[in-house]
């Protein structure tokens, strides 16, 4: 877990909205999805001017509309895999979200059509704004899961070089270790975590 | 194997723990010195691609800390906008900076805005301090927020006034494009505020005027700022000249294409009410934006609050904020007039940039040689002809004609509408003097309207922003409104005790086509108590936002509801009805349900009970959040003999939003609440 004050006040949707899910692989991938784009949503809609509680509340409309959705959702195509059409609704939904509706609004029947529909040409830059943050989520969940597991030390190493860009010969002489131990900590380190972010991604399998 | 040679195996092995310890001893020893097999070995961990992603997704992690701040918004953004900006740094060799810029050094950091972070720099070669707006580097790989951030450069450029920031240069070629600003050493009005509240009245009209005299030098270069606020207002240590900033926003009116999302940038709370509502703006919205500021100056507060910003937009549409001498009685009563008419909900009612300088100039003078200097003629008349206005706050210019009509119109307690009267009305009730009573059931007015046909199909209307609604079946043909006083319990609800005298303004519709009537307010500056009777056989559609209840009793034909906040209770109905209510609990309960009818409930965070004749065929759709769900259903099973079944749907399909048929139909329901408890039940009995 990210050490996120946001975190616990998002308000929890995941048990209700599993029941629309019966698949338990499928409820795994949603359970997921929840943990993996709360903070994605929220920080896109503070980035783009909404407050706090505002943002919360878009939040909470997102997943209610995607969750609403989930009866369409069939494996017509056996190569579409839930996690995947979750992703690309999800997409939709915040960015529609954002763009189109004024918070603090009952969400209609026609609204949830609307949230789930197309992205408008003109949202691309939104569109690689929600993929950016998706991506930060996916490397700190991944890097949280890889730090646990491994020494303190061989994670400053990798930390102190590879992420605040702290030459080498600087994080050996802090952390009182060789070189060799440097290179050695944060390649193995970075090893994991590009592992541990495939796994998150659903790629490996 | 030793420590002295090279070996792909063995680095792989390394990578996936798969070598034993004296090997990964040797190894170590190995990358002490070998330059390629360090480089074989971060290649082999992941692609170049990937390590940068770290690096570039990971920087704010550290920065994340548990500490929640006030702000929670800026926890998040803040921290890393910042750490973006340093980590692209260029590296130095001065120790007290903390990298570069083009030839600038880093000294430290600012703030930061919506579009980037304002650093403070050393010009080395000038040598001299300035500030250096950066351009975020997520934003900066984008080409419209480039020209935007380009074009924002441009706009303040051409401003050259000592109450507007100057640019002294702009580089947009470099990665991170940046603009060159003095350092105003000092604080924002803001901060002023915050710290010391509500300022000396020169201090006020000082300020007023300076603010002024900026917007109206950016105003003779076609360039609207569209964010005055105090924390975009600084002071200049020592003499405290005002200098508005953070032209962020600010765009020329004939270059209206780039940015129309409708998207709330920033804080809303000095926005003026046709930014509020997403309408086109002029100069003049920067207008209403200083008059919000001069208000907070004299109070110490925004004049328009709420708990989220969709709250806030509302009351700037809606509200007139509350008077600024009940808050600081010290403010003389010009000036009052003044922000009021720098606030008016019309932009073409507020004066231009170049009228508010000269007055608050003129108002400055004044109060610093009050014998020898007169106040302008403007605002002594303002406050002459608008001496009853003032007193009355909430009843404002275009209105007061009409009252004085109305108020003959209403000379009669009981006003009899015409049959044939057709057509819309506005009408305002004439204010009492009278407080807000403790009687809960003392008649403020009462209407009595007849439908332009008495048997035809006939509805009712009523749409109100705040509070109750009782609407009961008579066995008459007419429809009889009370306005009731509101309930001295909802005084508290009222917002900073607007309530002072109760005037609400409604506009009336009796439409012949549709033989409608249409009871419509938008005004929510007072809690209303609604009393309504209506023939039994009517369609009714209520509407409310917060602030009371919708309550209909005894009514047969189709009923519509709709609320914010509000319960909504539909009992002893016969025929059709829908209910949503975002954070309301809906209860309905027929005593007959119509062949064709649809029954749709809906609320949020509320919870939905619905009781249905005995004999019913039903077909419903059920959702429900986390509210339980299943365990509350009162429900005999479906037995397909029976007259009365109801079949539920979404317990065991993922397809609850489709209606099934079931043995040839029989009513659809729809229920769902994320939150609530949901219970469906038959009346006892056959």
């Amino acid at each position: 877990m990210i050490p996120s004050p946001i975190m616990h006040e998002i308000p929890e949707t995941r048990e209700s909205l599993l029941l629309q899910v019966q698949d338990p692989s499928d409820r795994l991938a949603w359970e997921e999805f929840v943990e993996m784009y709360r903070p994605v949503i929220y920080r896109i809609a503070v980035a783009r001017g909404l407050q706090h509680a505002d943002a919360l509340d878009l939040v909470q409309t997102v997943f209610i509309a995607i969750a609403r959705s989930i009866g369409h959702w069939k494996k017509r195509d056996p190569s579409t895999r839930f996690r995947h059409w979750l992703r690309r609704v999800a997409k939709n939904a915040t960015i529609n979200a954002v763009t189109r509706r004024p918070p603090d609004q009952p969400l209609a029947a026609s609204a949830v059509e609307e949230l789930l529909s197309q992205i408008p040409e003109s949202e691309h830059e939104l569109e690689s704004l929600v993929d950016l943050e998706y991506r930060r989520e996916l490397f700190a969940r991944a890097a949280e899961q890889v730090r646990v597991n491994v020494h303190p030390d061989t994670w400053a190493a990798f930390e102190l070089t590879a992420v605040n860009g702290m030459s080498k010969e600087a994080a050996a002489a802090e952390l009182g270790k060789s070189i060799g131990t440097i290179y050695a900590a944060r390649s193995r380190v970075m090893k994991r975590l590009s592992a541990m972010v495939a796994e998150l991604e659903g790629t490996d399998e | 194997m030793n420590d002295r040679t090279c070996d792909a195996t063995r680095l792989n092995g390394f990578l996936s723990g798969d070598i034993t310890d004296q090997d990964e001893r040797d190894l170590i020893r190995h990358l002490d010195a070998c330059e390629s097999c360090r480089a074989d070995l971060e290649q082999q961990a992941a692609d170049e691609s990937q390590w940068k992603d770290a690096a570039a997704l990971l920087v704010d992690r550290s920065s994340a800390s548990g500490d929640t701040p006030t702000e929670p918004h800026q926890q998040t953004s803040l921290p890393h906008a910042v750490q973006n900006i340093l980590d692209s740094l260029a590296p130095t060799d001065d120790p007290k900076s903390l990298g570069r810029i083009g030839c600038f050094e880093i000294v430290g950091v600012v703030g930061n805005g919506a579009m980037g972070v304002v650093v403070k720099a050393e010009d080395r070669a000038l040598d001299r301090i300035v500030a250096l707006k950066v351009m975020n580097p997520a934003l900066a790989s984008c080409g419209t927020a480039r020209q935007r951030f380009a074009r924002e450069a441009k706009a303040a450029a051409a401003v050259l006034h000592p109450n507007v920031i100057a640019i002294h240069g702009v580089s947009t070629t470099e990665a991170l494009p940046y603009l060159v600003m003095p350092y105003v050493k000092g604080t924002s009005l803001q901060r002023r505020v915050k710290d010391n509240g509500p300022l000396p009245l020169p201090e006020i009209l000082r300020l007023g005027s300076q603010i002024a005299a900026g917007l109206s030098a950016a105003h003779r270069q076609g360039l609207i700022h569209r964010d005055i606020k105090p924390s975009n207002i600084m002071l200049d240590d020592g003499v405290e000249t005002a200098v508005i900033t953070d032209f962020g926003l600010a765009r020329t009116i004939d270059d209206a294409t780039m940015t129309r999302t409708g998207v709330i940038t920033g804080t809303p709370e000095y926005m003026s009410p046709e930014q509020a509502r997403g309408d086109a703006i002029d100069f003049s919205s920067d207008m209403f934006s200083l008059g919000s500021v001069l208000y907070s100056l004299c109070t110490g507060f925004a004049p328009f609050r709420a708990r989220t910003s969709y709250g806030v937009l509302r009351r700037i549409t809606d509200d007139r904020p509350r008077p600024i001498r009940e808050m600081n009685s010290e403010i003389p009563q010009w000036l009052c007039g003044l922000i009021e008419k720098l606030q008016a909900k019309a932009p073409d009612d507020r004066p231009s940039a170049h009228e508010t300088h000269s007055l608050l100039e003129n108002c400055l003078a004044h109060v610093s040689q009050p014998d020898q200097i007169q106040l302008p003629a403007e605002l002594t008349e303002l406050v002459r002809s608008g001496s009853q206005l003032f007193s009355r706050p909430y009843v404002t210019g275009g209105f007061v004609l009409m009252i004085l009509t109305l108020l003959l119109l209403f000379a009669q307690p009981m006003l009899q509408f015409p049959q044939n009267d057709a057509g819309t009305n506005q009408f305002s009730l004439p204010p009492t003097a009278e407080a807000v009573t403790d009687d809960e059931h003392k008649v403020f007015r009462t209407l009595n309207l007849n439908f332009p046909r008495p048997d035809d199909p006939r509805s009712v209307v009523i749409d109100i922003t705040r509070g109750f609604v009782e609407v009961t079946g008579h066995d008459r043909s007419d429809v009889v409104i009370e306005i009731l006083y509101p309930p001295a319990s909802t005084e508290s609800k009222v917002a900073d005790g607007l309530v002072t005298q109760f005037a609400p303004t409604f506009e009336l519709d009796i439409d012949e086509k549709t033989n409608r009537i249409t009871l419509d307010t938008y005004n929510n500056t007072y809690v209303l108590n609604l009393r309504v009777k209506v023939p039994k056989q009517v369609d009714l559609s209520l509407d409310t936002y917060l602030d009371g209840y919708l309550h209909a009793q005894g009514i047969a034909g189709t009923i519509h509801t709709h609320s914010q906040h509000c319960d909504i209770h539909l009992l002893d109905i016969y025929g059709s009805a829908t209910a949503f209510s975002y954070n309301g609990n809906v209860k309905v309960s027929f005593l007959g349900v119509a062949e064709d009818a649809k029954l749709d409930f809906e609320s949020y965070n509320g919870s939905i009970d619905v009781t249905l004749p005995a004999k019913t065929c039903a077909t419903a759709a059920i959702a429900a959040g986390r509210g339980k769900f299943g365990s509350m259903f009162d429900l005999e099973p479906v037995d397909e003999t029976s007259d009365a079944r109801i079949a539920l749907l979404s317990e065991e399909s993922k397809e609850s939003y489709q209606f099934r048929a079931i043995n040839g139909g029989g009513i659809p329901i729809r229920i769902e609440s994320a939150k609530g408890q949901i219970s469906l039940r038959k009346r006892a009995g056959r």
